[in-house]
């Protein structure tokens, strides 16, 4: 889950209003396979692998990469996800937003643990989740994979695979699903 | 002290026992009325056009924390707050801290009672220490011209000392109160017995405490022939039981303070320690019900039961603050908002009726006519104001009616026809 | 409608549970982990206010801080940092003055919490007041029962013991009305609050009966000092009619949970053994109760604890 300005539907805040596409359903399983075979590269294989999916929009990124990843190299890898709630830079301006309890069944240490997210904006939302990790042991290294990266970071963050590069303004949202990619706006909600 | 000028109330109404009639009042240097006519005119007039002109009120039930507990009132600040309310006379309660069961301390007491600006009547305890086991000396406190005695908590006394405590009182021809909390049934009570404490999990005082201690009075009355004077009734069912004694020849009244006719006791759940009062405050359907009683002129009188405590307490938890509210101030203001009485019938609660039971008939309370001390208060019935308890001229700001928009406000008080209170401002 | 306090179970209303329950799950993950603690209310500070001697949930609110990274104070009475005869107010004023974000305060007056909120800026959290409320253990006992039936909703609660002095039942009361249970309160006449009829729970004197059916039995501590009190004639005969015993026990449905708020007095209301039985969730309640806590700690601090309107809570 990339940071509130991107993400559709804040709760009573307002609704998500698509402008354009910016991937079809084709474009975003194209870019999701070419990204395993990334990640395969660069590691050299999956020995030590781990995905873990932010909350809430990185899951299902995550769970499909390993569905490819097993695909391609025949190997099941091990997959959490994480909510950084917890851990967020700005505790105690936004509202209360459930998402799911973090599911991390499996140890850190010495893994390389890849990072997935849906967008990759300001930065802040990794640099919590990689506080987060590092009360869950000392991985070997932790790498970064994005669908989308819309510019405008504020902290020195860099993803490792990306799916689309995404120049945006400040004011608009990106909303990334199974079925493609939008790029929009926020129209608030009459009270 | 300054000599007194003559002193005319010009253009008002003048109601009393008699009836009511417009005319100017001329107040003479020698504290009495000289003349009731129109077209009067002295070195000071006062205009009172469209105000009302009464007795002044008399309060059978007050509270000075003096001597004792000076920092919560005094005989001179509880007096201030008493003019402005349009009382000329008060009993002030015997259970100060140190109780007036002797002739020494009636004397000293009485000393004290100088620093006030409005006559004290004060009442000397029925019982040593208030205890209830040995009659105080009353006979030598009668001496000193103490007329009434009180017994304010009088729940906890055994019925024994309370018949002989009437017999005996019988040859000094003086009035018994008793007030009517605090038996057994009340035991650590808080608030009203009922859904609400029942709610806030605080322990409740049932009325039947105060039914109880009232049947028992009222008996003993009886079968005495005593005088007794029953205080701060807040029960509609007390009430009844006071007539009925009274319809079988008992020599009993009663009086109910203006928030038992007023206020009900869901103001307890704001845990705020001004609506701590003892009786408490009860449900709606009771208050109701007294509001009737009162109109019906069921109940004699009406007496504020001024307990001021020092404001610092109101802030403490419910249960450790003290009960008591003060109450000089906004007796008038609710009786005229909450009765459904004329202001004839109101001032008979507030001044005529009070008089004749505290045997002040003579300077206070009675008709307006030449040659009677002047002892009157002047206000509009009709004026809209809110309660505001730090504005209130008692050291204590803890009013059970704080915030609440009442009409009829006291303007002027004249004390033996000194003026006191001059546009709601106290002049000493 | 933002939440600021937590007095009493109407400051939250069925939303504002149904909030912390969900919380609770994401802490109760945190607590499992290696390393029990988040940062998530670093820099922030909670004050112990205890009039009362409670250590036990004393600590369980301090473990709860802690591992949510917050700072505290402790002006408990028992630590003496209360001065002897100092108003509640200048207490608080001062408490207050320290720049603090939360205090957590245990009186035995009814209504204290209520008090304090007007006079300081900061959230108020009760751990009991009086004989008035207890919420936050209500609302571990809600999650007790939710995690163990996966819902509360139409269990049928019996609450049983001195029911007229508990603030563990009036809260229990609002929490699992609000969320949809059916409640009888079980105890002898004189333990019975006097005016019950506007309560949203049925109460009865007679606790074999109450038991066939229900889903809970939840057990409140018999004060060893109410026989003194002509509130029953003596302990053995209350434990004899509403005490948990074995026998009691056998006959209940194989489903049914037993609880308690704790300190419980074996022998008395329940059984020495009961409380180790498999069906007795009293430890639960107890780890639950940190989670909880947590949970409320970080709802208050950590969020903008906005809900949506009309969710039942006032002021």
């Amino acid at each position: 889950m990339a940071d509130s300005e991107s993400t559709p539907t804040p709760r009573n805040r307002g609704v998500f209003v698509a402008r354009s596409e910016i991937m079809d359903s084709d474009g975003v399983r194209r870019a999701l396979w070419r990204m395993s075979h990334e990640i395969l590269e660069q590691n050299r294989g999956l020995s030590g692998i781990v995905l873990i999916g932010l909350e809430t929009g990185g899951v299902h990124l995550a769970r499909k990469l390993a569905v490819n990843l097993l695909e391609i190299e025949g190997q099941e890898i091990p997959v959490g996800t994480l909510d950084v709630a917890f851990y967020r830079d700005d505790i105690g301006m936004r509202p209360v937003i459930p998402g799911n309890p973090t599911d991390l069944p499996f140890d850190l240490t010495s893994q390389i643990v890849v990072l997935v997210d849906d967008v990759l904006f300001t930065g802040r939302t990794i640099r919590a989740a990689m506080d987060a990790i590092v009360d869950f042991g000392r991985p070997a290294a932790v790498q970064l994979a994005v669908m989308i990266d819309r510019g405008h970071r504020e902290l020195p963050i860099r993803p490792d695979y990306v799916g689309k590069n995404l120049p945006t303004r400040r004011d608009e949202l990106v909303d990334v699903q199974e079925t493609g990619v939008w790029l929009g706006h926020i129209e608030s909600k009459e009270s | 002290m300054a000599a007194m000028s003559r002193i005319v109330l010009k253009g008002g109404l003048i109601l009393d026992k008699s009836g009511e009639r417009n005319a100017d009042v001329l107040i003479g240097d020698d504290g009495r009325i000289i003349e009731i006519s129109k077209g009067l005119s002295a070195k000071r007039t006062i205009n009172v056009e469209g105000q009302v002109i009464s007795a002044g009120f008399v309060d059978l039930n007050a509270h000075f924390a003096q001597p004792g507990n000076e920092n919560a009132e005094t005989f001179e600040t509880g007096t201030r707050s008493a003019v402005k309310g349009g009382y000329t006379a008060v009993v002030a309660m015997p259970d100060t801290e140190i109780t007036n069961d002797n002739a020494e301390t009636a004397r000293s007491i009485k000393t004290l009672t100088a620093t006030a600006i409005c006559h004290v009547e004060i009442a000397g305890a029925i019982t040593v220490g208030n205890l209830g086991e040995q009659i105080a000396p009353l006979s030598e406190m009668a001496a000193l011209g103490v007329n009434i005695f009180a017994d304010p908590q009088s729940s906890e006394k055994n019925d024994l000392t309370i018949r002989r405590s009437m017999e005996y009182s019988e040859r000094l021809g003086v009035n018994l109160h008793y007030g009517c909390t605090g038996g057994s049934l009340a035991l650590k009570g808080q608030m009203n017995e009922g859904v609400i404490s029942s709610k806030l999990g605080l322990a409740g005082i049932p009325t039947e405490d105060e039914e109880l201690t009232v049947f028992r009075l009222c008996k003993l009355a009886k079968m005495t022939g005593a005088r007794v004077h029953l205080q701060q009734l807040s029960s509609a069912c007390s009430i009844q039981i006071v007539n009925e004694a009274q319809s079988e020849g008992a020599n009993v009244t009663c009086e109910v303070s203006p928030h038992h006719f007023a206020l009900n006791e869901t103001l307890v759940e704001t845990f705020d320690g001004r609506y701590k009062v003892s009786p408490p405050l009860r449900t709606q359907g009771n208050v109701d019900k007294v509001q009737k009683m009162v109109s019906e002129g069921k109940v004699d009188a009406i007496a504020t039961g001024h307990r001021p405590y020092e404001n610092h307490l109101m802030d403490y938890p419910f249960q450790e603050s003290p009960p008591g509210t003060i109450g000089f101030e906004t007796a008038l203001g609710a009786a005229i908002s909450y009765l459904d009485l004329s202001l004839s019938e109101i001032l008979n609660l507030l001044s005529w009726k009070p008089a004749e039971i505290a045997g002040l008939s003579d300077s206070h309370g009675g008709h307006i006519i030449p040659g009677r001390p002047a002892n009157l208060t002047v206000f509009d019935p009709k004026k809209p104001w809110v309660a505001n308890g730090s504005e209130m001229a008692s050291k204590s700001s803890s009013s059970v009616f704080e915030g609440i928009s009442l009409k009829g406000l006291v303007s002027h008080t004249l004390v033996d026809g000194e003026l006191v209170v001059i546009e709601g401002e106290i002049q000493k | 409608m933002k939440v600021k306090h937590v007095r009493g179970i109407s400051d939250l209303g069925k939303k504002g549970i149904q909030e912390i329950l969900s919380l609770s799950d994401h802490f109760l993950e945190v607590s499992s982990r290696r390393i029990p603690k988040v940062p998530a209310l670093r820099g922030k500070t909670i004050a112990w206010l205890f009039y009362e001697d409670s250590t036990r949930t004393r600590l369980s609110f301090e473990t709860a801080a802690k591992r949510l990274s917050a700072d505290t104070m402790n002006f408990s009475v028992s630590s003496s940092s209360v001065k002897k005869g100092e108003s509640l107010r200048d207490t608080v004023e001062t408490v207050s003055a320290m720049g603090v974000d939360a205090i957590v305060v245990r009186h035995g007056s009814s209504g204290v919490p209520w008090l304090l909120s007007r006079w300081t800026d900061a959230s108020i959290i009760n751990a009991g007041d009086g004989s008035h409320e207890h919420p936050t253990q209500s609302l571990l006992d809600c999650y007790t029962i939710q995690k163990q039936f996966g819902e509360i909703e139409g269990k049928k609660i019996v609450i049983a013991g001195d029911i007229k002095h508990s603030r563990v039942a009036r809260s229990n009361v609002a929490a699992f009305k609000a969320m949809g249970a059916e409640i009888v309160l079980v105890a002898p006449r004189t333990l019975l609050p006097v005016d019950t009829t506007s309560w949203p729970a049925e109460t009865s004197q007679d606790f074999d009966a109450s038991l066939r059916d229900a889903d809970v039995i939840y057990m409140l501590r018999m004060q060893l000092e109410r026989q003194k009190e002509t509130f029953v004639p003596s302990l053995r005969e209350y434990t004899n009619d509403f005490g948990l015993t074995l026998e009691r026990v056998k006959k209940l449905q194989k489903h049914s949970v037993i609880m308690h708020p704790g300190p419980m007095n074996r022998g008395v209301e329940i059984a020495s053994e009961v409380p180790e039985l498999e069906n007795a969730l009293v430890t639960n309640q107890v780890s639950n109760g940190v989670i909880v806590r947590m949970a409320v700690l970080y709802f208050l601090l950590g969020t903008s604890a906005d809900l949506p309107e009309g969710n039942g809570s006032n002021e």
